[in-house]
């Protein structure tokens, strides 16, 4: 398994629905990644506030993306590969 | 109407390594180990059922996880996810009981007496809260649950309990449970107490059960009573329940298993520096002060060097823990390369905001500055000039191991607040 940590604005796709946030895909390098599963939702605090952290699944490969609410920025923050 | 007394107590199973998989489907059904530094000496802190399956239990050293099987996956420890993960979980608890109390960031007791009729109500629960858990939290978190009249029995209830299952423990029969089981079993009694307690000719749970308690508290003072009433169903610790895990830590300090061999003393004052602080972050955010110090740092060449000292005056700022413990292990630095370095503080006492009359090396207003800022932009946003260059995965942020944790110090520091503002009123009342 290959992990690869970064920090790389991203272009999301999301749905707000109600209460919840769920990002749909994402794109990078002029490509789209469908997220099939969002596996995991935390927060990471950040000083005196918060960022959102998803683990994604895109069905090949697992993703984190974080969600900054103050700066409206979401962020590829961590890929991991199997192989 | 007079209800039964219930406690239920969960237990979240292999709960690290378990979310990690939540996170990472590709690790499920797989031996993880999540460890908190990533070098063959470095310590497996927790591992999942697969992993345990093969022998790597919580403990093991990273190169020999790789002995017993080589195909294990090990992933860096990563507190908020299993931080936001508990605040998820105890959410979720709260929903059934205004009376929680979280023992440690994967367990916690919850007091339903008054909120489930019956013990078969409590089992209900039980299956209502798995339930949400495997919805709202995550399908791969799986727990013990166990359920009985007194906040220890819960305990051992969910420690015997099969992985994921709920197990109810009546007063009447729990000679049944505790027939032939070790001492060590038990929560709350480690190898010397089991040692002592063989000295007696107790060797079983049972035996403890059935011996007198007038003997045993001869032998062990109050503390004998303690451990025939846990196994006998009556219950010592009620009181716990009523204050949500709301209580004083002992002591307050981090460590960290450095990444590499070096006699560079910049590098470990550096790293030295960045515990203190952290030390000193954690101290003030929970309104509290020390007087007393530890530090330790574990050589290279074997054994290890530190002291630990009471204090004449109270301390708080991560400069003065540094100036302190860096003074109790500099000498053996400087003659052999550490492995290891860790401080912490004791004698903790709230933080009354009274100031010494003598001079003091700490400038109090400037740590308070420097929280404002990091609290407001992160973590060293705004660091001392030792740090400057300290690379992030140097001593980075580890999740404890502390019994009676709360979800969110600032809810402590809340509570502490409204006790010091109480306090305040009582002594005005008098004054007038």
């Amino acid at each position: 398994m290959l992990v690869e940590t970064l920090q790389e604005p991203i272009r999301v796709v999301c749905d707000f629905d109600k209460e919840k946030v769920r990002p749909l895909a994402f794109l990078r390098a002029g490509r789209r990644y469908d997220i099939k599963r969002v596996n995991l939702i935390y927060r990471k605090r950040l000083g005196t506030r918060f960022v959102w952290c998803f683990a994604v699944s895109d069905g090949a490969n697992t993703y984190g993306l974080t969600y900054d609410p103050e700066t409206l920025l979401w962020s590829l923050t961590e890929i991991q590969v199997e192989g | 109407m007079s209800f039964p007394r219930i406690i239920m107590h969960i237990d979240m199973n292999s709960y690290f390594a378990s979310v990690e998989q939540q996170a990472n489907p590709a690790l499920r059904g797989k031996p993880v180990g999540v460890v908190a530094t990533m070098t063959p000496h470095g310590c497996i802190i927790a591992s999942s059922k697969e992993a345990k399956a093969v022998g790597i239990k919580t403990g093991c050293r990273v190169d020999e996880a790789f002995f017993l099987y080589p195909a294990v996956r090990l992933v860096q420890v990563d507190p908020p996810k299993y931080r936001s993960t508990t605040e998820k979980i105890f959410s979720i608890l709260q929903r059934y009981s205004e009376d929680i109390e979280p023992y440690s960031i994967d367990e916690a007791f919850v007091n339903l007496t008054g909120y489930a009729k019956s013990f078969n109500e409590a089992v209900r629960i039980g299956h209502e809260i798995k339930r949400q858990i495997f919805t709202e939290a995550g399908e791969w978190l799986t727990n013990s649950i166990g359920i009985a009249p007194t906040r220890w029995l819960a305990k051992f209830g969910s420690d015997i309990c099969e992985k994921g299952g709920i197990i109810v423990l009546h007063k009447e029969d729990v000679r049944r449970y505790l027939a032939g089981r070790e001492l060590t079993e038990a929560w709350g009694i480690a190898e010397r107490t089991a040692y002592k307690l063989n000295c007696l000719g107790i060797t079983t749970l049972d035996e403890l059960a059935a011996y007198s308690p007038y003997e045993l508290q001869r032998v062990f003072g109050i503390r004998g009573y303690e451990l025939w009433a846990n196994v006998n169903g009556v219950e010592v610790s009620s009181l716990r329940l009523a204050d949500n895990g709301y209580q004083v830590p002992k002591s307050i300090g981090h460590s960290h298993v450095l990444r590499k061999q070096t006699r560079n003393i910049t590098f470990h004052r550096a790293v030295m520096m960045r515990l203190a602080e952290r030390t000193g972050r954690k101290l003030r955010s929970l309104g509290l002060r020390a007087n007393g110090i530890f530090a330790h740092a574990g050589l290279h060449e074997g054994g290890h060097t530190g002291e630990s000292r009471k204090l004449d005056r109270p301390i708080e700022g991560g400069e003065e823990i540094f100036r302190l413990s860096w003074g109790m292990v500099e000498k053996s630095i400087r003659l052999s390369a550490p492995s290891f370095l860790s401080l912490g503080v004791f004698r903790l006492s709230p933080d009354t905001g009274q100031r010494s009359l003598l001079p003091t090396v700490e400038n109090t207003v400037l740590s308070r500055a420097l929280d404002a800022i990091n609290d407001r932009f992160g973590e060293e946003t705004i660091v001392r000039g030792t740090l400057f260059g300290l690379e992030g995965d140097h001593a980075p942020d580890r999740v404890g191991f502390r019994k009676t944790v709360e979800p969110d110090s600032r809810g402590l520091l809340a509570a502490y607040k409204e006790e010091q503002r109480e306090s305040r009123d009582i002594s005005y009342e008098k004054s007038e």
